[in-house]
């Protein structure tokens, strides 16, 4: 499965994401608990033809219970379980959480590399692509180009 | 610390043999060319688009690794940087497997490299200098020990907003160097590469004097292909 990690942005950054991915058929956008990561969502769902609407995640959203390492190991077993290995999927996290949670669990670093302060930097509206099966491989981590590229045209690469 | 990690250009190691056969380039026997394929005409483009990129931003240090296309990479790069400093050879920045192989002559660096400076790289320890790497190393812990070997050279000779290029290979910057930055254990690197490297991919990592380390992008290669009109240059990072 070609998993896409978005992080959480303003609007402007979250049109330029969303017309960033437009390149991509996507099978599914999911987003937590905020409207900042709903609005995120919604941006990139307005530029995929097959999808109508981005769906709330309970996974991704705050959890009391659980820490955020907790949580980010919910994440990837709902993605991996829910997904099949030929589907392309996004989701849309917070950028701390994506930088100091997710980004290392999704990967396999361990917990012990985490504490020492392993983690994977905070940029909003980034994209990240990942390819998760059998094991993960990051295509690439934290893009940000097409943020600062001028409109119209978007990167063509992803 | 600032470490940015480019791959190698496109080599005629990478592409179909006919084609490397179909693409003479430079005057090594065939023989040496197998073992050390240069940049394809692609690949020195890839190193020119990634140079000027890369531009605007100054690096205090530029370590290769000995392999031909590794070198060139780093010289095509430093084309295009304004202050110069001399291009350092790290022995240990080799791609894995290559079972002893020491890398380029360096008789050969004046003619092939003429425009550039390349020295070994002053580190007194096995690092230094190109020779040959030890059977050991090209193991998965061999390879491991030697990405620790490289880091533990980073850190003690620069600090701070010190900003230094690595110019090495898929294998090696994927699943070694980058893990050796951020201090993965080996089961952290479990099956072999965490981070895809394509020609001329760039990645960063950023070690802050407080043991902080952090990814800030892998992979980077929008370089190659930015919309027409657009100078990768006004966009360094």
């Amino acid at each position: 499965m070609r998993l896409y990690v978005i992080t959480d942005c303003d609007a402007i950054a979250a049109d330029k994401a969303g017309r960033q991915m437009a390149r991509v058929s996507l099978d599914a956008v999911l987003y937590g608990g905020t409207e900042r990561e709903k609005n995120t969502a919604d941006a990139v769902v307005k530029y995929q033809e097959k999808l109508d609407s981005a769906e709330l995640s309970k996974e991704l959203c705050e959890n009391e219970a659980l820490t955020d390492r907790e949580r980010a190991k919910a994440i990837k077993d709902m993605i991996i379980g829910r997904f099949q290995k030929s589907e392309k999927v996004a989701v849309v996290m917070p950028a701390e959480f994506f930088g100091n949670s997710f980004g290392a669990v999704i990967m396999r670093i361990s917990d012990e590399a985490i504490d020492n302060g392993a983690a994977f930097a905070c940029y909003e509206g980034a994209i990240s692509s990942f390819g998760v099966g059998d094991r993960t491989e990051a295509d690439y981590v934290n893009r940000t180009l097409h943020l600062k590229v001028s409109e119209p045209e978007m990167i063509k690469d992803i | 610390m600032y470490v940015y990690i480019i791959r190698h250009g496109q080599s005629r190691g990478n592409i179909d043999y006919s084609l490397r056969d179909a693409e003479p380039y430079h005057p090594l026997k065939e023989e040496l060319e197998r073992k050390d394929p240069s940049l394809t005409r692609l690949g020195r483009a890839q190193a020119e688009l990634a140079g000027h990129r890369l531009s605007q931003i100054e690096f205090d240090a530029v370590f290769c690794g000995p392999l031909h296309r590794q070198i060139d990479t780093a010289a095509i790069v430093m084309g295009h940087q304004k202050k110069k400093v001399p291009i350092e050879v790290l022995s240990d920045l080799t791609e894995v497997g290559l079972e002893g192989y020491a890398g380029t002559p360096k008789e050969l660096y004046e003619v092939l490299f003429p425009d550039t400076e390349i020295v070994p790289c002053s580190d007194p320890s096995p690092t230094g200098g190109p020779g040959v790497i030890p059977a050991s190393a090209e193991c998965p812990e061999g390879c491991r020990v030697r990405g620790r070997r490289i880091v533990e050279y980073l850190k003690k000779r620069f600090s701070g907003s010190d900003t230094i290029l690595l110019s090495t290979s898929a294998m090696f910057g994927g699943a070694i160097v980058i893990p050796a930055l951020l201090e993965l254990t080996d089961n952290d690197i479990d099956t072999g590469k965490n981070f895809e490297f394509i020609n001329t991919c760039i990645s960063m990592v950023e070690l802050t004097d407080d043991g902080k380390k952090i990814v800030h992008f892998s992979n980077d290669i929008t370089h190659l292909s930015l919309p027409d009109g657009e100078d990768s240059a006004n966009y360094p990072f």
